[in-house]
């Protein structure tokens, strides 16, 4: 399993380098463009939203994980249950960078005193800072990008469809479910939000499920 | 390291309706460079997957030393399976570059030697930089090469190394491959189109075809097996009757037959009017598996 | 370099045979070492099993023998047995044929002797 690790982690560090360098840019760039300070342009917009940027990045970041990547260990004689665990290692791992990069971006308006415009500009300040919820969220997704990989190369419409479910899906259900995060418990909020928290454990589980079955099956090319 | 002997045993395997492989048993013997030798879509490919578990099969047994190779490490460790490189993967165009694609190589053989596959990059002058989808066939196959040798798997196994390549290049082949057989005796499995240049290369032959496995032979005593025979008509007719007659040729009266036999059955020919010769590799292989097409 | 070998007959035979015409020719003298497998595989592109196979002929036939540790060597008494052993051969593969190919040709037995003695007269000449 050391061995699938250590291939996966070779794209892993470069995929999430780039999401610490986009968030570094977007956050260079709210500060240099007087976000801090009240102005409301695309910067802060990004900054707002970052956590569903950052979701987005993840959903094409596992795209090829089981399609191109799995062929290519197999391959080299790689077995598949192998495969499979350091597969989930790494998404362990993108989940865990995510959840921190967005505990340390919605930490600096706190940290520095940035003004708030409105109750929706820093989106992951509504309660979604320590929140189990948001690395569940993620993982979700990516077992969606993974599912979504394996059916665009079995068929395009379908790989389509499903994609522009996920993300759109995706989107909407992690910003309500940071939303209603801490509500008071028996709050129509907190049914809500514990509605789509086992639904996202459930579409994990089936994604999951999914991924096993074409892993332990594959045919390589 | 002790290679052991990997075994195949009542393989079958169907895409969908079509039975590709029927019943198929098949020994590798470790230590010897085995010719794969079968026409476009007999299977070569999907056998060989089989063999190295990175195909599934519908029933029979594939075995390493007696233990099942799926999803067996010891015996994937022992195992290199080099395939062809496709310049388009899945949907799209391969856009892994070499060196990557080197790198997960000597990720995932236990065995690797970086400083021998150093060596052959540059001396097939690679570029690692290039992306897959950028070389040319003869390079593609130039990678296929690299990674069996540098492998050094106890069974190192060659889909089509010579595709693309130049007669110069594939000679260089020949060359490589003899010279790292005579320094480690590993057992080698090349599957090939390019049958009589490589024959000498092969201490034993299997021929697929059609989903089944006509010969598993040592080289020279399954070519000693067979003959042309050519002469007049009625003479070699007379002659061909106690051996199996594979193919025959006919110019008015002249008539060639390729035939089966050997021993006290081939000795009525030699002695008749008849012209006896032997048949090469490639002969001996359109004989056998030439069936049905036009002549 | 695949130069000299052909396909009318099998490899280690063709291998067999060669290194016997350079016995024969003084190439390799007596108490020498011949080329190893290995060496007879680089150079002919062979397998070097297939080598070994040719080589093994030789040393059957008392032509070769081994050395431990080193090689191939030629066996003393090597080149008189060789040439008994083709003299013996000489027949079936050289005369049988050419009485077949002279009846073939329709020549009686004795323009066929009248042949063979001008050729020896002429070979005497040189």
């Amino acid at each position: 399993m050391v061995r699938s690790l250590k291939y996966l982690l070779r794209s892993a560090w470069v995929s999430l380098g780039a999401m610490l360098a986009f968030a570094a840019i977007v956050t260079a760039g709210a500060c240099l463009t007087g976000v801090p300070q009240g102005a409301n342009n695309i910067f802060r917009t990004y900054f707002g939203c970052f956590p569903l940027l950052t979701l987005l990045m993840l959903f094409l970041y596992t795209y090829g994980l089981c399609t191109s990547d799995l062929n290519l260990a197999l391959s080299f004689g790689a077995r598949r249950r192998d495969y499979f665990l350091a597969l989930q290692l790494i998404l362990l791992l993108y989940a865990g960078v995510s959840w921190a990069l967005q505990t340390v971006m919605s930490a600096i308006p706190d940290l520095f005193g940035w003004t708030s415009v409105d109750r929706w500009s820093f989106l992951m300040s509504l309660g979604g800072l320590t929140n189990w919820r948001y690395p569940l969220a993620c993982l979700t997704i990516m077992a969606l990008g993974c599912l979504c990989g394996l059916l665009y190369t079995r068929s395009r419409a379908w790989g389509i469809v499903v994609m522009v479910l996920a993300i759109l899906g995706g989107i909407a259900a992690t910003t309500v479910l940071l939303l209603f995060a801490d509500a008071r418990p028996g709050s129509p909020g907190s049914l809500v939000a514990a509605a789509l928290t086992c639904g996202a454990v459930a579409v994990t589980a089936v994604c999951e499920l999914l991924i096993w079955r074409t892993v332990n099956r594959y045919i390589v090319r | 390291m002790n290679p052991d002997v990997l075994r195949a045993e009542g393989v079958c395997k169907s895409y969908g309706k079509k039975e590709v492989l029927h019943d198929l048993d098949l020994t590798i013997q470790p230590g010897k460079i085995y010719g794969l030798i079968g026409r476009n879509g007999a299977g070569k490919t999907t056998l060989l997957g089989i063999l190295t578990a990175q195909n599934t099969l519908d029933s029979g047994a594939v075995t390493y030393g007696g233990q099942p190779v799926w999803e067996n490490q010891a015996a994937l460790d022992h195992i290199c399976f080099s395939r062809e490189l496709q310049p388009t993967l899945f949907t799209g165009p391969n856009n892994l570059k070499v060196k990557h694609y080197l790198k997960s190589a000597a990720i995932y053989y236990p065995n690797w030697d970086q400083e021998y596959a150093d060596r052959l990059l540059a001396g097939f002058k690679l570029e690692p930089k290039k992306k897959i989808c950028q070389l040319s066939k003869g390079q593609m196959s130039m990678v296929t090469i690299l990674i069996a040798l540098a492998s050094r798997a106890p069974i190192t196994i060659l889909d089509e190394p010579a595709a693309g390549l130049d007669v110069v290049m594939r000679e260089r082949f020949y060359q490589l491959l003899l010279e790292d057989y005579a320094q480690t005796n590993r057992t080698f499995i090349v599957s090939t189109h390019i049958i009589e240049e490589a024959a000498s290369v092969f201490e034993q032959v299997i021929i697929l075809d059609e989903g089944r496995i006509l010969e598993n032979s040592p080289t020279d005593e399954l070519i000693s097996q067979f003959h042309y025979i050519s002469g007049r008509e009625d003479i070699v007719d007379q002659v061909c009757r106690g051996l199996e007659v594979l193919s025959v040729q006919q110019m008015g009266r002249h008539k060639t037959a390729a035939v089966r036999g050997s021993g006290v059955k081939l000795e009525a020919a030699l002695s008749a009017d008849v012209d006896v010769s032997p048949m090469n590799l490639q002969n001996v292989f359109v004989a056998l598996c030439g069936h049905g097409d036009a002549q | 370099m695949r130069g000299t070998l052909n396909d009318q007959s099998l490899i280690y035979l063709q291998i067999a045979q060669m290194l016997e015409d350079d016995i024969l020719r003084g190439i390799y003298r007596e108490e020498e070492q011949v080329p190893s497998t290995n060496e007879l595989a680089r150079v002919y592109h062979i397998n070097p099993a297939t080598a070994a196979k040719g080589i093994n002929l030789l040393v059957a036939d008392g032509i070769l023998y081994k050395k431990r540790g080193i090689g191939m060597f030629v066996a003393s008494g090597a080149e008189q047995a060789l040439r008994d052993k083709r003299k013996s051969a000489f027949y079936d593969e050289y005369i049988k044929p050419m009485v077949k190919e002279g009846a073939s040709l329709s020549l009686s037995g004795e323009e066929l002797l009248t042949m063979v003695r001008k050729a020896i007269e002429e070979g005497e000449e040189k």
